[in-house]
Order: C-alpha cells, then sequence, then structure tokens
C-alpha cells in the first residue's frame, strides 16, 4: 500500500498539470469522429476560452488534494480520484454533445462509485443511492435537452448548436433551456434539487469531499453558463430570474441548514449549496442583465460568479480536507457536540489554516471570498441603481437574501471554528496520541489559506484576467474594470489595522499572561460535560428559524420510572430539512406510478417480442 | 479627516458617559460622572491583564484584531462621507462587513475562554447578528433622496444601533445576568488592559454607529450633527421607557428594521425609476 500513496498523488499531479496546460496553451481542436453517424456521434474537444479558466480551478483542487493525499486519506483512493479529475476535464474540454454527455456521464458515476466507498455503512449506501438517482435524472433531463439542440442544428458540435440556436423556435427553445438546466441544475444543487448533496458530499471520504464540493460544483457551474450564455444565448430573462430565485433560495436554504448543522461534514456540504446560491444568483443576475440590456452590469455579475467560483474551490478545498485531517485524528468524530479545542493540541498546526478558511467561507476580510461577495453584492446595488422595474426588485430582493445567507454561514462558520478549533481540549482530545506535526496534508492546507489570502489581498491580476474571459462570453465589448471597482485591492489595506492590533497584543499576552488563571464555572471546575455544545450554541437560531427548521426535541430519563430522580438523561434535537421531505414525496410518488406500470412487466418472452416488434413498427411509421 | 478620527478616538468613552448619565437622570438617580468611562480605563490599565484561557495568548491577539477592526470601521467613515454610500469600494457593504468582522473576533474570543456563559451569550450574539446585517446594509444602501426614505431607513438604523451597542430592549449593559446578557457575557473571562480594549472597540463602534444613524436620519438636509445630538437624547429615553425585551421577542424587533429598510430602499428605487 505505501507506494500507492506517491503514485495515485503522481496521477493527481498529471492531471492537475494536463488541465494547466490545456488551459495556458494554445490547442488546436481535437476531433475523433466516427464515420457512421458522424454528425452526432462525433467527439469534438477544445479548451475554449470559458472553460479555462475552470481548468484552473480544477488544477487548484487537485493539487491540494494530491499533497494532502501524501500523508492522509486512503492510498488507493486517490487513483480513483485521479480518474474523476480526469473526466471533469473531459467535461471542461468537450465541444459536442456526444462528447458532453459521454464526459458527464463517466464523471458522474465515478463519483457515484467514490461516494459509496463506505458501503459497509447504511447512511453511506443510501446517500450515494440518492446521489445515483438524481444523477441519473439529471442526464436524462440534459440528454432530452441536447437532443432538441443537435437534431436543430443538424451535428452535435457545440459551435454550431451555438450558431443555430437563434433559429430554434421558443417553444422549443424554452424546453430545451429547461431540460438543461434541470439536468446542471440538480448535479449543482441548486434549490429544490439539492436535496442529494447533504447527504452524498459528507459520505464520501473527506479528499473525494473536497473534490465533489470544491471542484464538481464549479463544472456544473460552468455547464450552466456555458448552457446560458453559450449554446442557447441569448437564454430571456425569464430563465435568469428562475435561476436567480433558485439561487437566492440556495443561500438561504444553504445558510440556515449550515448554522443549524452539527455535523462537521455536513455544515460544509450545506455551506456549499449557499456558496453555489451565491454563484447562482450572479448567473441569473448576469442573464436578466444581459437580456434586458444592462451589458456592464451584467459583465460585473458574470465577472463576480467566476471570482466567487475560484474563491470557492480554494476554501472549501481547504475545509473539506481539514474534516479529513479532523475524521483521522479523532478517529471519525467529527460531531461538533464532542470535539473541543483541537486547534491546542490533535490539529494545532492544521488550525491556524482552517481558519483563514472558516473566515474565507463566512466572507470576511481580508480573504478572497468577502471580495467575490463583496463584487457579487455590487451586482445586485447595481441593479437596484439601474432604473429598470424588474432589475430594481430584483436587486432589493437579491441583497436581502444574500446577507441573510451570508449572515447565517458566518453563524455556522464560528460556531465550527469556535467549538471544535478554539480553547482548551477536552480529556477526549487530550488522549489522542501525539501533537500534530507539520506534513504534507498541513502544507496542502497552508497553500490553500495562502492562496485565500493571496487572491483577498491582491485581487486585481485575478479579476482583470477573468474579465477578459466575461467580456468574452457576453459578448460585451472588452473593457477594464472600472476605476472604483479595482479600488477593492485598497480594502486590504484596512484589514492591516486588525493584524497590527492583533500582533501587538500578542507579543503583550505572551509576556503577561499567567499559568494559573482558571475560568470562572460558579466556583468549581468545570467538568468537560458541561462544556457548551454545539446544539446549545445554536438554540436561539432554532427558536427564531423554527418555521423553516422544525425543532424537535426528546428527552428521555433513565430509569425512566423515577424521573423525578434520574441517574441518566439522554436529550436529542433533531432539525427537519424542509426540501427533503419535498424530495421524500416525490420518490414515493415515483415509487406508485412505477408499482401500477408493472403490469407491463410481465416476464414473458412473447409480449417483449410484441413490445419490441410495436416499437420497430412505430418508429418506421414516425420515421418515414 | 484626520481630525475627526481623532476626535471621535477620544470622545468615544465621552459618549458613553454622557448616555450613561441621561439614563440615570431620566431614572431619577444622580449617575455616574461623565468622565467615569476613563476612570473605568485608566483603573483597567493599572490591573493585570487576564484573557480568558491561561496557556494561551489567542484571546490577547483577539482583543487587538477587534481593537484595529474598530478603527479600521473609523477610518473607511470619512471615505464613505466624503464619496457616498454606493460608491465603491469604500462604501457600505465594506463598513458592514468590517462590523462583522470584529463581531467574529469577539465570538471566537468568547469561545476560546471554554466558558458556557459566554458561549450562552455567544449563541444569542450569532443569531442576532445573521438577522441584523440584512437591514444594516439595507438600511445604509437606500439613497434617501425624499424624506420618507430618510425617516425609514433611519429608524431601521437607529434599532441596528440598538443591537450594536447593546442596549436595551435587546441587551442590558448594566448586568452581569446571564439571562440577558449579551455583550458583557462575552467578554465576562477578560480583565485589565484586555478588557478595557474590548470595551473601547465596542464604544468606538458605538459611536460610529450614532453617527450614521444622525447622517441616516438627516437625509442630507437637516445638520447630520444635530441628528446625531438628537439620537444620543433618543437612546437613554428608550433604555429607560423600555422594558428588556424576552430575548426570542427580540427577533421581531430585527424584523421590523428589515421591513423599514426594504421599504426605504424600495422608495428610493421607485422614485428613480420615474
Amino acid at each position: 500500500m505505501h507506494a500507492l500513496r506517491p503514485l495515485a498523488s503522481l496521477l493527481l499531479g498529471a492531471v492537475a498539470a494536463t488541465a494547466v496546460a490545456l488551459a495556458v496553451l494554445p490547442l488546436a481542436p481535437f476531433v475523433i469522429a466516427s464515420s457512421v453517424f458522424a454528425r452526432y456521434l462525433s467527439l469534438d474537444f477544445v479548451a475554449t476560452p470559458l472553460a479555462r479558466p475552470f481548468l484552473i480551478f480544477l488544477a487548484i483542487g487537485v493539487i491540494a488534494v494530491a499533497i494532502w493525499n501524501l500523508k492522509r486519506g486512503r492510498a488507493g483512493a486517490g487513483i480513483a480520484l485521479a480518474f474523476f479529475s480526469a473526466t471533469m476535464v473531459g467535461v471542461l474540454l468537450a465541444h459536442s454533445v456526444f462528447a458532453f454527455l459521454l464526459s458527464w456521464e463517466s464523471m458522474s458515476l465515478i463519483s457515484i462509485l467514490i461516494v459509496a466507498t463506505d458501503r459497509e455503512r447504511k447512511d453511506v449506501r443510501r446517500a450515494a443511492f440518492a446521489y445515483a438517482l438524481i444523477s441519473q435524472l439529471g442526464a436524462l433531463s440534459t440528454t432530452i435537452g441536447f437532443a432538441i439542440l443537435a437534431v436543430h442544428a443538424g451535428s452535435g458540435n457545440f459551435s454550431t448548436i451555438a450558431a443555430a440556436a437563434a433559429s430554434l423556435s421558443p417553444a422549443m427553445r424554452a424546453t430545451a433551456i429547461v431540460a438543461i438546466a434541470i439536468g446542471f441544475g440538480s448535479k449543482a444543487g441548486l434549490v429544490p434539487l439539492q436535496f442529494w448533496l447533504p447527504r452524498a458530499h459528507p459520505a464520501a471520504p473527506a479528499n473525494a469531499s473536497a473534490l465533489l464540493s470544491g471542484v464538481m460544483l464549479e463544472i456544473a457551474l460552468y455547464a450552466l453558463a456555458l448552457a446560458c450564455f453559450v449554446l442557447v444565448a441569448p437564454a430571456g430573462s425569464l430563465v435568469g430570474l428562475v435561476l436567480l430565485l433558485s439561487g437566492l433560495a440556495g443561500a438561504i436554504v444553504g445558510g440556515l441548514a449550515a448554522a443549524a448543522e452539527s455535523e462537521l461534514k455536513r455544515l460544509l456540504a450545506y455551506s456549499s449549496i449557499e456558496h453555489i446560491g451565491v454563484m447562482v444568483s450572479a448567473l441569473g443576475l448576469a442573464i436578466c442583465a444581459s437580456a434586458l440590456g444592462f451589458p456592464a452590469l451584467a459583465t460585473l455579475a458574470f465577472l463576480a460568479m467566476l471570482f466567487h467560483a475560484l474563491n470557492h474551490t480554494a476554501l472549501k478545498t481547504l475545509l473539506f480536507l481539514a474534516s479529513g485531517t479532523v475524521v483521522e485524528r479523532m478517529h471519525h468524530v467529527t460531531d461538533l457536540d464532542r470535539i473541543r479545542g483541537l486547534g491546542s493540541d490533535a490539529l494545532k498546526r492544521s488550525a491556524p489554516w482552517v481558519l483563514v478558511g472558516c473566515l474565507a467561507a463566512a466572507a470576511l476580510p481580508p480573504s478572497n471570498a468577502f471580495v467575490s461577495e463583496w463584487l457579487v453584492l455590487h451586482g445586485f446595488i447595481g441593479a437596484t441603481l439601474s432604473g429598470n422595474l424588474e432589475l430594481a426588485v430584483i436587486g432589493v430582493l437579491g441583497l436581502f437574501a444574500l446577507l441573510l445567507g451570508g449572515g447565517l454561514a458566518a453563524a455556522a462558520f464560528l460556531k465550527l471554528f469556535g467549538l471544535a478549533f478554539a480553547g482548551a481540549p477536552s480529556s477526549r482530545e487530550r488522549e489522542t496520541e501525539s501533537p500534530e506535526r507539520f506534513d504534507a496534508a498541513v502544507l496542502s492546507l497552508a497553500l490553500l489559506a495562502a492562496l485565500v489570502l493571496a487572491l483577498g489581498i491582491f485581487p486585481l491580476p485575478i479579476l482583470n484576467a477573468l474579465l477578459v474571459v466575461a467580456t468574452g462570453t457576453l459578448g460585451t465589448s472588452p473593457t477594464t474594470l472600472p476605476g472604483t471597482f479595482t479600488g477593492v485591492a485598497h480594502l486590504a489595506t484596512f484589514a492591516a489595522l486588525p493584524a497590527v492590533g492583533a500582533i501587538i497584543f500578542w507579543w503583550y499576552g505572551v509576556r503577561t499572561a499567567k499559568k494559573n488563571d482558571a475560568v470562572w464555572a460558579c466556583g468549581s471546575a468545570p467538568p468537560a460535560r458541561s462544556a457548551y455544545s454545539a446544539t446549545a450554541l445554536t438554540k436561539p437560531l432554532r427558536r427564531i428559524f423554527a418555521f423553516a427548521l422544525f425543532p424537535e426535541r426528546q428527552r428521555s430519563f433513565f430509569p425512566a420510572a423515577t424521573s423525578d430522580f434520574p441517574t441518566h438523561v439522554r436529550y436529542a434535537v433533531s432539525t427537519r430539512d424542509v426540501t427533503n421531505e419535498a424530495a421524500r414525496a416525490i420518490a414515493a410518488l415515483a415509487q406508485r406510478l412505477a408499482r401500477r406500470l408493472r403490469i407491463v412487466q410481465s416476464g414473458r418472452m412473447r409480449i417483449y417480442i410484441a413490445y419490441a416488434a410495436a416499437a420497430i413498427v412505430l418508429a418506421l411509421v414516425l420515421g418515414r | 479627516m484626520a481630525g475627526q478620527v481623532l476626535a471621535i478616538l477620544v470622545l468615544a468613552p465621552l459618549l458613553q458617559g454622557v448616555l450613561a448619565q441621561l439614563r440615570a437622570r431620566l431614572r431619577g438617580r444622580p449617575g455616574p460622572s461623565l468622565l467615569q468611562p476613563y476612570r473605568e480605563f485608566s483603573k483597567a490599565l493599572r490591573k493585570r491583564a487576564r484573557a480568558g484561557r491561561s496557556d494561551s495568548a489567542v484571546g490577547f491577539a483577539a482583543a487587538g484584531f477587534a481593537l484595529g477592526t474598530s478603527v479600521a470601521i473609523l477610518f473607511l467613515l470619512p471615505h464613505i462621507f466624503n464619496a457616498g454610500w454606493r460608491s465603491a469600494p469604500f462604501d457600505a457593504v465594506a463598513l458592514v462587513l468590517f462590523f462583522a468582522l470584529g463581531r467574529a473576533a469577539t465570538v471566537l474570543a468568547a469561545l476560546d475562554t471554554g466558558s458556557s456563559f459566554s458561549a450562552m451569550a455567544v449563541g444569542r450574539e450569532i443569531a442576532f447578528a445573521a438577522i441584523i446585517e440584512a437591514p444594516f446594509l439595507l438600511a445604509l444602501l437606500a439613497a434617501r433622496t425624499v424624506p420618507a426614505s430618510a425617516l425609514l431607513a433611519g429608524s431601521a438604523l437607529f434599532i441596528v444601533l440598538l443591537f450594536e451597542s447593546a442596549r436595551i430592549p435587546v441587551d442590558n449593559q448594566e448586568t452581569h445576568y446571564e439571562l440577558t446578557m449579551i455583550h458583557e457575557g462575552m467578554l465576562l473571562e477578560y480583565a485589565g488592559p484586555v478588557f478595557a480594549a474590548w470595551q473601547y472597540s465596542a464604544q468606538l463602534r458605538q459611536a460610529v454607529m450614532v453617527v450614521l444613524v444622525g447622517y441616516v436620519f438627516s437625509g442630507g438636509g437637516i445638520s447630520p450633527v444635530l441628528v446625531s445630538i438628537l439620537v444620543v437624547a433618543a437612546l437613554p429615553l428608550v433604555e429607560a421607557f423600555q422594558a428588556k425585551m424576552r430575548v426570542f421577542d427580540v427577533p421581531q424587533l430585527a424584523t421590523a428594521a428589515t421591513l423599514l429598510a426594504v421599504a426605504a430602499l424600495g422608495i428610493d428605487t421607485l422614485g428613480g425609476l420615474r
């Protein structure tokens, strides 16, 4: 097994290097055409300007996972991840329907297998099943949409489709875009198709979760942008509005669920829903603004979306990899009610980088997500100022939803770091082996944290590069960032003041702190059991948002007969995810229908031959 | 600009003293001296510093960080007044997110102590922060082109001020009673110069908030300074004649602020269409 580790990392590194090379080098399109059905079944690959930044984002996530994998995670798993990453590169390069669907389906299948890694656990099996179900439904929907476009264009090539899309009838156009958006949106975890995400992403091993959340979501976002701005451009303001509302709902639902969640990896998955919501709302704003004739606003929103995608890759890969370190160091305990003070012992070296990641996930300065969130908010402010009624309403709504979602996400990540990492470790953590040393896993976190801060403090070079992509994709005239926006770089200088204050006080604290100060706990030494739990910490939030979270608590006393003097009390709090219930209702309906349809499956060979004959006759009649 | 910043740096504790004095007078008590906050600082600075957990300097660093955030907000303020609320980059969005950064430092420092009292306060703080952030920014963004908009935005911001400065009916600065406390609860484990740093940064934020409320209320018509003075007079009135709200009734206040802010922004936006 030892040789596997470097090999897996090498493979991942090779995929990342290929992605970077494809993104940077000017390469000719690559076509494999089969002779018979060449029109529809040709495999075209090319690195389009829109795909190039996403190739770089992918490489960042993959490199981080490769380094982390040198020390932690199952050695063999890295090889599967390398294949997974390769299929994602395929999706980004695909330039024909067949090539795209082939890569997309390979990506889905491999990721389903990766999610099912710990398939001996029932929750993992169920998560993998839910993911498989939504993937297949999504792929079906995408195929329908692509089929409409390809048949109309008479070719599977994306350039031809894009050229022919303008002459599509409005009804077909709407059907195609809706079908495609459902397919890609389900993969991106768009509300209301997100129910599988908070189950499947945490079920996978951490390095896989990092790629699922940190890279694959961005691939789905790329696919959405590709559909709306390249294949079926212009997408129309109604599509934009639907995406925007879905994104805003995602920002609130994801933030709320993350704030109420007490399991580390599920919290991160919910936060992914929040972040993808921010990105998709920016995409929707870009579509609306573009359709209503505000190219500058559309460019700003699209730029904000691209930058937020990069930032989310960096911060979510960082946090999910850190969760993997927690899983290994804490022997699979990832319940925030039970882990304490990782920063002073078990994850001593990783903690500072996790703090950077948490601040970024909460969009606080001077992190990269602060800059992109700031840009997204300015997109919506611009919408309120546009003078167009529809955009103005969108703007006010968007500002409200994004701030509420962002505030809730901030609560979630302050809870995460404050309880699990800050503070003194409880006795449980003291039992773990030696304090963490600096190793490859810590190095990968440190590199990602450095990237998060670098992008936050010096965002301009990247923003200018992404601006070229945005103007190219939207077909707006190439511009430079307005002067006011280049000033965003100066905001980081304001963040230098807190940093200076922290350093001065740190130095002062190291000199004056005394060893014998104990925390006040009503005069007695606080037992570890009395430590405040994550569940208790979020009680106010559960009360305030009871109308959406449906909190329920169960108290059981042992022995039950003498509840006045129990020796043992069990206290459990649960919240419900409304969208889960909706999904369950749909699944139940599908199962009922399937049971009805079972009549046709008689099991007799003659009947099946009759079906086949009927199908052939029908095809001949219709195809005439 | 430097003069204004310096003035707030020096006078922020005096504002706290004035508010305490006015509140006491309204309740029929003589009240503390106006200079009491300065005396408290000079005493705290002579004490030994104590910052929660004894085996690390994290609490100290967090206090310095929060103080730095407050000063950063002070430096943002003149830029905003000169260039306008929505002119990037020194704008309302940055201001709100810097307030959030200072809060993050306070929350993490409180949780770092491991004290359950502090954690209880943190739970309330993060919940209220999550619901007050939206009205805060929306109220600042309202352009206040018409008096109605200024009035609505100013009222929303006044409620935000009650949250940010930890006053009745949201919080109570005068007690250390675990059922009411939010801001004080988080700082329970801090003493000496570090505690002074926390309190000073909170007073700076309070002063900034008062200036903001005054500015927004004035709507560019009346003198903002005059309105700020009125706000200072109104705060003790609220504190003296209002009872502390139940913790779980406080969100209604935030809802009211959100509605006011959305209405203000809506009036502006619709006005801009014509």
